[in-house]
Order: structure tokens, then sequence, then C-alpha cells
């Protein structure tokens, strides 16, 4: 039974490893597999608008007349850049905080819980607009945006785990053979905690393309004429009554895939380090 | 305590024993209500700065603990443990902290070849020899072992005890031996402190404390030992006192068969039976 768990999740996550290469391939690869690459991303009025998917117009063309396909391959620059903008840096300043918060402990970790505490209360799309509302647009600036609503996710379940690794009997020898505050941390407690943290990385990610393509729809994020799948989508959305589905149908697509993939990646990790750190504390 | 003594701590679970050998080195958990002094080289420790006390642990005092199992950082390799060791006391480069956790563990007969393993590699009685080499490797003058052979079966507990009487003898090692096992104690100690309820209750010679002994409690300790012609099994009524409310006078009177009134009103100080023995009963002279 276990084994087939196991089986599962490894069969998951490489599924969504296998998803966010291909995203990244395609983000990489975009002004090469775009088939207007002469025009770029930001091209106007090749054609006719509003076309139906064709042989020279794999995903139709939109309002202005711009390639889907171009557009959707392009846009994925922008969702994969927002993402890891926003989650590296909230794992750069989320996880020494947490980790120092958990270690140090007293009085310290509680002003220190209160603020992020605080800050976790808002509803995390109305936190991020009103930073992105703050900042102004751009991609760097989405992604701080982003950033701020993640920070005190990686905080918690940092500090949490060093709150229990901080317990463990090696830390204690370690103290009792002279080992500086800082060496505890950092060589002992650090790693032992970072183990937690792939999980909730892809698990965040996949909610930061869809906290990004919000934004972009409520018109807070990314602008015109840069390709992004949520903006494209807010965009077309006046459209689909007329009957033109495939302008939203595929930046829709690809904010779904990627968010699978994502999750796919997360639970899979999920399932299967949970078990290894449980037999490894046993 | 002298230099190149061993002296053994002998009690009950729960009579405070380990919490001694953490308070030798000051990693008592924060807001620990702390009363007493120890001296070392005739520095009061307590007073010593963070800084003056992280540098006597592992450099002057080291300390091993009773379960090896879980004293290693489970993604740490052996070497790192050692180089982490070594370079928070003393500026060297790795590969001279490299050779000489090469040379600790080969004296505690650990192979070369699996320094780059990681703790779950090993076997319970190797990583205790680990932990040893670790404590050992910068020469601390005084051990502190808290139960070292507990969780190891009777040969590798065997191997141990070896090792440790070899260090005593080839470096003039003090050693304190913190222990539930008298019969360890007789093998390893020169001098034994019998504790209960988180005190002395006699201190004396090996020699004296097992075969003349003192304090009440001592005796009923001796007796409870298993021999082989053990028939019956004693043990000493009741449980170890909860020292949250000790009990008043002598902490021994409600467990004491030869308890008297004045057991339960006056707590009995720490008095000289014999030269080197000194015992906390009221009626000591009657068992002389």
């Amino acid at each position: 039974m276990i084994e087939k768990r196991r089986t599962l999740a490894g069969v998951m996550s490489w599924i969504g490893l296998g998803i966010l290469v291909a995203f990244v391939l395609i983000a990489l690869l975009a002004p090469v597999l775009a088939p207007y690459p002469a025009q770029g991303p930001y091209a106007q009025f090749l054609t006719p608008p509003n076309q139906a998917p064709s042989f020279n117009h794999l995903m139709g063309t939109d309002n202005l007349g711009q390639d889907v396909f171009s557009r959707v391959l392009w846009g994925a620059q922008t969702s994969l850049e927002v993402m890891a903008i926003g989650v590296i840096l909230a794992l750069a300043v989320g996880f020494p905080v947490g980790l120092y918060s958990g270690y140090v402990g007293g009085s310290i970790d509680k002003a220190i819980l209160l603020v992020m505490d605080s800050v976790y209360a808002f509803p995390g799309l109305l936190l991020a607009a009103l930073v992105a509302a703050m900042l102004g647009k751009g991609a760097f600036n989405i992604g701080i945006a982003i950033t701020v609503i993640y920070i005190p996710l990686y905080y918690r379940v940092t500090r949490n785990q060093t709150l229990s690794v901080r317990e463990e009997t090696y830390v204690e020898a370690a103290r009792s053979l002279g080992a500086k505050p800082w060496t505890i941390m950092w060589v002992y407690i650090a790693y032992n905690v970072l183990i937690t943290i792939p999980v909730i990385f892809a698990l965040s990610a996949a909610d930061a393309i869809l906290t990004a393509a919000g934004l972009s729809y409520l018109g807070l994020g990314i602008q015109l004429p840069t390709p992004d799948w949520g903006l494209d989508l807010s965009v077309a959305q006046q459209f689909l009554a007329d009957g033109v589905w495939w302008t939203t149908f595929f930046p829709g697509l690809m904010i779904i895939l990627l968010t699978i993939g994502l999750s796919f990646l997360g639970e899979g990790l999920n399932d299967l380090i949970n078990p290894l750190l449980k037999k490894g504390r046993a | 305590m002298a230099d190149g003594e061993s002296i053994g701590i002998v009690g009950e679970t729960g009579s405070g024993k380990s919490t001694l050998g953490k308070a030798v080195l000051e990693i008592l958990p924060p807001r620990t209500k702390v009363s007493g002094h120890i001296f070392f080289h005739g520095k009061e420790l307590s007073h010593l700065d963070r800084e003056r006390i992280r540098h006597i642990r592992g450099e002057e005092i080291a300390l091993i603990f009773q379960d090896p199992m879980t004293r290693l950082n489970p993604l740490m390799t052996i070497e790192n443990h050692f180089i982490e060791t070594i370079r928070e006391h003393q500026r060297v480069s790795r590969q001279e902290a490299l050779a000489r956790a090469e040379t600790a563990l080969a004296s505690m007969r650990v192979p070369k070849s699996r320094i780059q393993n990681y703790p779950h590699e090993f076997s319970g009685g190797m990583r205790q020899r680990i932990m040893i080499a670790l404590a050992l490797v910068l020469n601390p003058s005084l051990l502190v072992a808290d139960e070292p052979t507990t969780s190891l079966d009777v040969i590798v507990e065997a191997q141990i005890l070896e090792i440790l009487e070899d260090l005593k003898r080839r470096y003039k090692m003090s050693l304190l031996l913190i222990t539930h096992n008298l019969g360890i104690v007789a093998e390893v100690c020169d001098r034994v402190a019998v504790f209960y309820a988180g005190k002395i209750v006699e201190i004396g010679s090996v020699d004296d404390i097992f075969n003349r002994p003192v304090h009440p409690y001592t005796r009923l300790l001796l007796q409870s030992i298993i021999h082989l012609s053990t028939k019956e099994l004693h043990s000493i009524d009741g449980v170890p006192p909860d020292l949250v409310s000790p009990p008043s006078g002598c902490r021994f009177h409600p467990r004491c068969p030869y308890a008297q009134p004045m057991c339960r009103e006056k707590i009995p100080p720490l008095e000289q039976f014999r030269p080197d023995q000194l015992a906390a009963c009221h009626f000591g002279k009657d068992f002389l």
C-alpha cells in the first residue's frame, strides 16, 4: 500500500517536473518557436482581427489581429519571471527570518510572529493588489507584490520546523562541544529545516501563477502590450459573447496547465519526502 | 576532583544525575533555576560570559551522552562533524582538521575509509565511539560521560569501558561517569558519589562505598544489585520523590527503613565518617 502510494507520488512528481521543464523551454525558446519571429511579441495588425484558429494562426488571432499562439508562447516568459521573482525572494526573506525567530525564541520570536501573522491574515490577492498599486506596474514589481504574500508562509513553515529541530539531541550535543550559535543555526539546524521547503516552494509557485494572472486580470499587473496570459484573458473576455472563444481558451489553458504541473510536483514531493522525514525521525 | 581522577555518579532514574552533567557545561534549558557553584580549574563556571563558557565546552570539558543514535546530525557526514567542531575552537585549515579527525577516529578504531559516511550508516556502538572521538578531538581535561553505555549491548559496553579506562591512563584525563550501573562504577572509577533526589547522600572511595556503606540508601542500593547467586530481587520500596516539592528534612526519610521522627524535620549535613568518606545521615554512626 505504502509502496503503491510512493510510486504514484513518484509518477506525479515526474509529470509535474516534466510540465515545468516544458514551460521553461517554451519561455526560453519563445523567440525561436513563435511563428512570426520578425514581428516579435508586440507586433499588431498582422492579419484581420478575431480570426478562428487556422493553419496560419494555430490559435487564431485576437481583437488587435495579433497571433494568439505567439502571445501564448511569449506569455510563458512573463509568467515564469514573475513567479520566480516572487517565490525566490519570499524564500530568501522568509527562511532566514523564520530560522532566526525559531532559534532565539522568546519575545523576539513573538514580535516577529505577530507581524507575520498580521500580514498572513490579509487575503492574498488584496494585499498583492495593494502593494502592486503602490509599486507600479512591471514584471519585477508584480514579483515583489507576490513576495509580500508568501514571506509569511515561508516564515511560518521554517519557524515551526526550526522549533522542533532545535530540540533534537544532536543540537544539544553540538552545543556541548562548544559550537557557536551561528554555526548551530546554519550548520546543524538549517539543512534539517530546508528539506521541508521544496514542497511549499512548488505549491506556492503554483499559487503565485494564479495570483499574478489575477493581478493582470484586474488591470493591476502587467500592462499591454506585454504578452501575459492573465492580461490577455481579461482583454479577450469582452469578445467572448461574439463567439471568439480561442483568445480566452488558450491563455487560460496555459495557466491551468502550469498550475497543475507545479501542484503535481508539490504534492508528489510531499508524499515522497514526508514518509522519509518520519522514518528519519523514528 | 583531582586531575586524572574518575568519579562515578550513581542514583536512580530522576535523581538528577544527568542534570548535574549538563550543569557542568552550563547547557541546562534557559530559565532554569540554578543554585550552588561549579568550580573548574579555580574558576567558577556560572560567572563566565557566554563566549568563555563556549570555549570551555569541547576544549576543556567534553560531554558524551547516553543516546548515541540521535546525537549526530543526520544530514552531516562524520568528517564534517569533526571539521565543524575543531574549527569552532581553533583556526586550522580543513586539511589539518581532517587529519586530526582521522587520528581521533583511528584511536577509537573507526576505519578511516568511513569518514565520509552519514550517521545512519553506523551501528550504535560505532556511533558512540564516534561521539567519544568527537568529544576527545580537542583534548579536554575533563570528560563527563552521561550513561555512555546504557543503550548498547554488553559486548559494545565492554569495549567502550575499555576505551574509557585507556583514555584515563594515557591522557591523565579526569572522568565524571554518570550511570545507574554500579558494576561499571566499580570497574572504572576511583570514587563514587551516590545521588538521591538531586543531592549527594554519600561520597567516598569505591572500596569504602561498596564494602562499608554508611547511608541507608547506599546500603539498599547495593542490596538491589543482581548477582549470579541472586535468588530473590531486592528493591527499595516506594518511588523517587517529586523534586518540585521534595520531602522535608532528609529527602530519603519516606522510604528509609530506619527513619526516626527527627529525619522528617532536620536536613542531615554531609558528615565525615571515614578519612575519605562522607554521608548525609543523622544516624550514620550507627551504620559504621
